[in-house]
């Protein structure tokens, strides 16, 4: 047996081993033990005395790192095919019948998954004609028949019959761990990881008779703006030849959205990884209040940012599937749990109840709050889409234009867009509101130096003892240890942001970089708490300064400028750009996509992209169009979108009219006035005061040459 | 009552021994050995110095060595010994410690995972605690209260919020590449500890000493390495993850053997509050220290120097300062002490190095004589101390380089974003302090103010039978107060130590247990009944039976309790005939005669007056009954002797 044999069945092995563990040991949180006594049969090559030898072990002698080795990249369906063995082993005896079915069925995946493995391996950029895209999978199911059929062989009518997502195909980004499916989070270093359990938000679609059809590609560990870092090859979407960015990093999730491969997608937001490519593929995405959908099992790139993000054809499937999505799982250190959910829920119900013109103020008599009543209209099978209900509270909204979002890299075709959009939505009846979000300068610097502080720290797991490749060198090798493994595992760009990361939380650095950008991100926080009408159900009210605030900015009163509902502003400055310019670009110029995308993300609101169609036949063919809401105020969000939707339907035809009729019937207003007047501020403008600062060879716009308020009571 | 386990207390009595169980296990020497050792410890400590010393007047502390050396000579080739290795004259040394305690708890840290210690490998491990990819930690509350007694017990300051930190860096026993520990926010602060005089400290420290406690914080244990040949490591994941506190002290320790005292101190108190694991293999408590000198009167001078340049020179450098703007950014903080010698508002001091890793008492103190030592050899030779990490192994006499600060790793602290903040509420706390019992000193100065104790016995008293021997004691006081004896507690106590501690003691029967003859419970329940024991102790006090027939009567009590019997303390010596009835006159004379032995009477009557004793205690020893009072007994005998001198 060659080395790399024992060195395979070694991960096997250990695998095998923790599984056994775990199976023994009996945690409430952990749906490892929902999974029965282990079966007897457990495969020869798999079995594990634990009392002889740990599964578990670490080379660090020079001669073992002599012995040749193949390639160990070289995939052999060996490891994953222990993986799903091992989890079939333990399965329980009700189940077992339909695990036998899986056995064979999933040999029949593996084969398949081998062939789509390889094929991700051409990094090539090049076009097939395909009408699926390229790179969308890296864990395809290949099933027979429909979903339907599918699902009903595994869970024979189990699970929730009333569930929209009964029998719908989800595709999960591969950062979501899948019990059945590898989880690879599009790494080297993750290839062959096949996941022990189960994500809580994946136990959820299986409980309501999902069919989850595949994993999506990505960028890898969600690191990226357009699905090009990934170890298995670049996702290329199916339209306009494949040479348009499908977006980042939820890539693979937004194409198979677009070309039906499945219902619905997952995908997971860090910083506008749902939205950017819900904008450029034409499709709608959805990133929720942060600690709403359960985090348990999806792969953190960046904790406090993460969220479950939707990608879905229509705000209508999203909010379908959102409402049983939205549960606390207590093995979620930060999802909400059931009292703050129902404390939140009051606090809703006092703020529409009082506002004067809030957005329930006409249905108080019903007893019914705004969000009920969308649920029921959407909900239900036979709503009607223009229900006149809902089209009055729509009427009432104050949307808020973020004057700060108006910069120099904003695209003629975007600002364009966005104007109509706003004028389409003062003609139905809203109020449409300049609003100032003065950090939005420093937010992209916070991101990114928060972010990767955090992914350098989520990311020192992976060193290949336990999952994961592992260098053929000595774990010792170089001087440093696990340098190896690490080196030959991660792509490029992780490593630019591991590096990042290290820097900025290294004790010289850390007052500077990391402790501002906290601050930086309470500002941005408070921020957006001032210009929602609806308090922030995490914090307590604040008063805030109003010499704080843009001087262009009127007053509604001597209280302060107006409040609004929900902000509408672009998803991305740009649009999706051609690959071919990605080449040229340096790695961080990829970050100006994520301006409009990052502040809602720091602030853990709720946001949604909808696409609007382009008339230009030219070009990418959609621009996304994002409605950010208050913390909690997810529903509303997803309605509005619902209703902008349905007013722009997609379609340049009735664009054009509803323009025409609104620059008839609209004159000059403010925020069109302010919408004229260029630039407000350049993003990409702030350096460091230290000019040999490793970041600016990194970041453009840190740290912060403007003083930022560093007071007191600004704490992180 | 809150009732001290036995053997946090046999350590007191034992004079920091430890159980072979204990914390601290790997002590296992005997007192009398220990300290056998301790001067071969020493002694090698001291020799290396002595040789590598180049010869110089100028030196102080070889001029000092000399004169030991002479000394040593002078009494007899005595080898110098710790106690007198405590304090040098010329150099002042300052120690902080910081000690890593595993907290009893039945779950890990932040995984439900059980704690365990001996079980298979691996078979206690929860998917967070292998860092799987998309696992999250959960806080285990439980965790909490071992730690908060600990805080309590050691007079912390809890905290309202506190918060969890991830430390970075890479080393196989830890999954995660990072250690979840408390670096911002932790959980206790501002504490202190005191000891005594019993508790081991230096003599220069004189009866008590007051050593400050920085901070108390939760972290989380690694995973247990088993080497193998051919460079091989084997991993063991039941112990990652499992709760830890790290309680760091202010360099407030002068005294080598004081600092030992701090370490085995505070394990006997985490014991007593039932916040520290036991019966470990090993790490169940670990100890690093940081060990620094500084020349008494060159150094005051420096300080003075450094204070006003830190006044003057830096606005933002008030070092010693423990303001909110410094906790929030303590790396600065660290740079700063570095430069200015300080630690935790203490300045002036030299460059401190850290020894880690110290898991006995005896390697706590014989590794900072021994750094100690060579940081005054390197200053002296002109030298320049670095600030690095050291290392001890049991039985060297040098601690050794592991790494500079060029090798240190930056730790890059960061809040851990999945955990939130921990939030501890003022009931808890109360609940907690109302209900922590009382600690070992507490109990020890009650024996000893209110029932007449020497420390020595309180000692003893407190650390056997798991403390049912002091229930037992205090049982049969009570009962002796009951009966007229008309005596003070504390005199009650006295008379009943004896008994209770030393008579009780000797006891041996070839049907009793080996471990516990008396078969004394925890709850102070024995073969020999309290009252039984208190009946005995007032006919002796009364002078209705002598003590040796009480003797007899304890053990005759002691036979009928191992066959089960319960017999009244009356009925035994009614059955023996044991009451003390004087002898008569007549029979005094009589037992004279009996022992008379003319060759020492002639020699009392030549003059040696003295020699009556021996007589007298022939006499008693004759009288099987113990009825003989000895000054009866010396009136008969002279009566008779002086009959021989005619």
């Amino acid at each position: 047996m060659s080395a790399a044999v024992s060195k395979q069945s070694e991960q096997g092995e250990l695998v095998a081993g923790l599984t056994q563990e775990l199976d023994t040991w009996t945690d409430p949180c952990s749906d490892l033990n929902q999974r029965p006594p282990t079966d007897k049969k457990r495969p020869s090559h798999l079995k594990f005395s634990p009392g002889i030898l740990p599964p578990l072990f670490l080379h660090c002698s020079s001669s073992s790192g002599q012995q040749p080795r193949p390639d160990t990249r070289e995939l052999s369906p060996s490891p994953l095919l222990a993986g799903q063995q091992m989890l079939r082993a333990s399965a329980s005896r009700a189940a077992k019948a339909q695990w036998t079915t899986r056995v064979r069925r999933t040999a029949a995946y593996n084969a398949s998954l081998e062939v789509a493995r390889r094929t991700l391996r051409d990094k090539d950029v090049k076009w097939r004609g395909d009408k699926i895209g390229q790179n969308v999978f890296i864990s395809h199911r290949k099933y027979q028949g429909d979903a339907e059929a599918e699902v009903a062989l595994e869970k024979e009518g189990l699970g929730s019959r009333n569930d929209w997502l009964r029998w719908k195909k989800v595709a999960i980004k591969d950062n979501i761990v899948t019990s059945d499916l590898p989880t690879t989070c599009a790494s080297g270093i993750l290839q062959t990881h096949q996941s022990p359990f189960d994500a809580g938000i994946v136990e959820k679609l299986r409980s309501v008779d999902s069919f989850i059809n595949g994993k999506t590609n990505m960028d890898e560990f969600g690191m990226g703006s357009h699905s090009t870092y990934s170890f298995f090859g670049t996702v290329i979407p199916p339209h306009n030849l494949g040479m348009y960015s499908a977006g980042g990093s939820s890539g693979g999730s937004a194409v198979a959205v677009e070309s039906a491969e499945c219902d619905i997608a997952l995908g997971t937001d860090t910083g506008g990884s749902v939205r950017l490519p819900a904008a450029y593929s034409g499709v709608v995405g959805f990133k929720p209040s942060y600690g709403i959908i359960s985090r348990w099992g999806v792969v953190p790139y960046a904790n406090s940012l993460d969220t479950v993000g939707i990608l879905a054809r229509s705000s209508k499937q999203v909010l379908q599937s959102f409402v049983s999505m939205r549960k606390t799982d207590s093995r979620d250190p930060t999802s909400l749990t059931e009292s703050s959910r129902e404390r939140i829920w009051g606090l809703r119900w006092d703020a529409y109840n009082k506002s004067r013109d809030g957005f329930s103020s006409k249905t108080e008599d019903q007893g019914s709050t705004f969000d009920r009543l969308i649920m029921e209209h959407l909900l239900s099978a036979d709503a009607q889409p223009s229900d006149q209900n809902i089209r009055k509270e729509f009427r009432n909204l104050r949307i808020g234009v973020p004057t700060e979002y108006n910069i120099s890299e904003l695209e003629h075709s975007v600002k364009r867009a966005w104007t109509r959009t706003l004028r389409v939505l003062q003609q139905q009846g809203c109020t449409i509101v300049p609003i100032s979000l003065p950090n939005t300068e420093h937010a992209l610097g916070a991101y990114y130096t928060i972010a990767a502080a955090e992914a350098a720290s989520n990311l020192s797991k992976y060193d290949g003892v336990r999952y994961g490749t592992r260098s053929d060198h000595d774990d010792g090798a170089g001087g440093v240890l696990y340098s190896k493994s690490r080196g030959e595992g991660f792509g490029d760009e992780v490593k630019r942001r591991i590096l990042l990361g290290s820097y900025v939380l290294s004790s010289a650095a850390r007052d500077n970089y990391f402790i501002k950008a906290q601050k930086v991100r309470r500002l941005v926080q408070r921020d957006f708490d001032r210009v929602f009408s609806m308090p922030n159900p995490l914090r307590d009210p604040e008063q805030f300064d109003l010499s704080d605030m843009d001087e262009s900015i009127e007053l509604d009163s001597k209280l302060g400028p107006s409040q609004v509902d929900l902000i509408v502003c672009p998803t991305a400055p740009n649009l999706a750009p051609k690959f071919e310019s990605l080449k040229k670009a340096a790695p961080v110029d990829s970050f100006i996509n994520d301006v409009f995308t990052v502040p809602s993300s720091l602030a853990g609101l709720p946001a949604i992209s909808i696409p609007l169609k382009r008339r230009d036949k030219e070009g990418p063919q959609h621009i996304g169009m994002q409605i950010i809401g208050q913390f909690s105020d997810d529903v509303r969000v997803i309605a509005a979108a619902h209703e902008i939707e349905k007013l722009l339907k997609f379609d340049g035809r009735k664009w054009k009219e509803y323009e025409k009729k609104a620059e008839r019937t609209i004159g000059e207003s403010q925020w069109l006035r302010l919408m004229k007047t260029p630039v407000i501020r350049n993003i990409e403008t702030e350096y460091g005061d230290n000019p040999s600062s490793p970041m600016r060879e990194v970041l453009p716009s840190l740290p912060y040459k403007k003083p930022i308020r560093d007071s007191e009571d600004v704490k992180f | 009552m809150a009732r001290i386990a036995p053997r946090v207390l046999r350590s007191y009595l034992l004079g920091g021994q430890v159980p072979a169980r204990g914390c601290l296990c790997r002590r296992t020497a005997t007192p009398a050995r220990s300290a056998v050792l301790r001067r071969y410890h020493a002694t090698q400590a001291i020799q290396p110095t002595a040789e590598s010393a180049v010869p110089s007047a100028a030196i102080p502390f070889r001029k000092q060595l000399k004169d030991e050396a002479k000394q040593r000579k002078a009494e007899g080739g005595e080898k110098i010994s710790k106690v007198d290795n405590q304090t040098l004259d010329d150099w002042e040394l300052t120690v902080g410690i910081e000690i890593h305690a595993q907290l009893n708890t039945p779950r890990k840290l932040f995984s439900s995972a059980a704690s365990t210690i001996n079980d298979a490998p691996n078979t206690h491990v929860a998917l967070f605690d292998v860092a799987m990819p998309g696992s999250q930690p959960t806080f285990q509350k439980e965790t909490l209260i071992p730690a908060l007694r600990a805080a309590l017990a050691l007079n912390c300051n809890i905290q309202k919020t506190s918060r969890f930190d991830r430390k970075h860096y890479f080393h196989w026993d830890q999954p995660s590449g990072y250690q979840i520990t408390q670096f911002y926010e932790p959980f206790a602060k501002d504490g202190h500890i005191t000891l005594y005089a019993h508790d081991g400290i230096a003599k220069e420290d004189g009866e008590q000493i007051t050593i400050g406690i920085k901070q108390v914080q939760m972290e989380q244990d690694t995973a247990k390495t088993i080497s193998q040949p051919g460079d091989i490591h084997l991993l063991d994941f039941n112990r990652v993850g499992l709760p830890l506190i790290e309680i760091i002290t202010l360099p407030q320790i002068h005294h080598p053997s004081t600092a030992a005292a701090l370490v085995r101190k505070v394990q006997i108190i985490l014991e007593s509050v039932d916040a520290c694991v036991l019966g470990m293999q090993s790490g169940g408590l670990r100890a690093d220290v940081n060990v620094s000198v500084r020349n008494r009167e060159k150094d005051s001078l420096t300080t003075k120097a450094m204070e006003n340049i830190g006044e003057g020179g830096h606005e933002n450098s008030q070092v010693n300062g423990v303001d909110q703007e410094e906790e929030s950014s303590p790396t600065e903080t660290e740079g700063e002490e570095d430069r200015f010698g300080s630690y935790a508002g203490i300045t002036g001091l030299g460059q401190r190095t850290e020894i880690k890793n110290l898991s006995s008492f005896k390697a706590v103190e014989d590794a900072i004589i021994a750094e100690r030592d060579r940081q005054i050899r390197v200053l002296e030779f002109g030298g320049v101390i670095a600030g690095e990490t050291r290392g001890w192994t049991i039985g060297s006499t040098e601690t050794r380089r592991l790494r500079g600060k060029e090798g240190e790793v930056d730790y890059r602290y960061m809040p851990d974003p999945d955990l939130g903040p921990v939030i501890i509420g003022q009931d808890l706390i109360n609940h907690l302090e109302l209900n922590l019992g009382i600690l070992p000193d507490a109990e020890i100065s009650t024996l000893v103010e209110e029932y007449g104790l020497t420390p020595k016995d309180a000692l003893s008293l407190v650390s056997l039978n798991e403390g049912g021997r002091h229930e037992y004691f205090r049982d049969v006081v009570d009962q002796l107060l009951l009966l007229p004896l008309d005596k003070d507690q504390d005199v009650a106590g006295k008379l009943c130590i004896t008994w209770v501690l030393h008579e009780m003691g000797g006891l041996t029967h070839e049907d009793a247990d080996e471990e516990n003859p008396l078969r004394i419970t925890r709850d102070g329940d024995c073969i020999i009944k309290a009252p039984e024991l208190a009946v005995l102790i007032y006919y002796v006090q009364k002078n209705k039976i002598t003590g040796k027939s009480a003797k007899k009567i304890l053990a005759e009590l002691f036979a009928c309790g191992l066959r089960g019997e319960v017999r009244k303390t009356e009925e035994l010596i009614d059955e023996a005939g044991l009451w003390f009835i004087p002898l008569s006159a007549a029979e005094y004379e009589e037992l004279a005669r009996s022992v008379l032995d003319m060759t020492v009477v002639e020699q009392i009557l030549a003059g040696k007056g003295g020699k009556i004793n021996f007589l007298v205690g022939q006499m008693m020893r004759k009288d099987g009954n113990g009825k003989v009072d000895p000054q009866e007994a010396m009136e008969a005998l002279r009566k008779v002797i002086e009959e021989f001198r005619k």
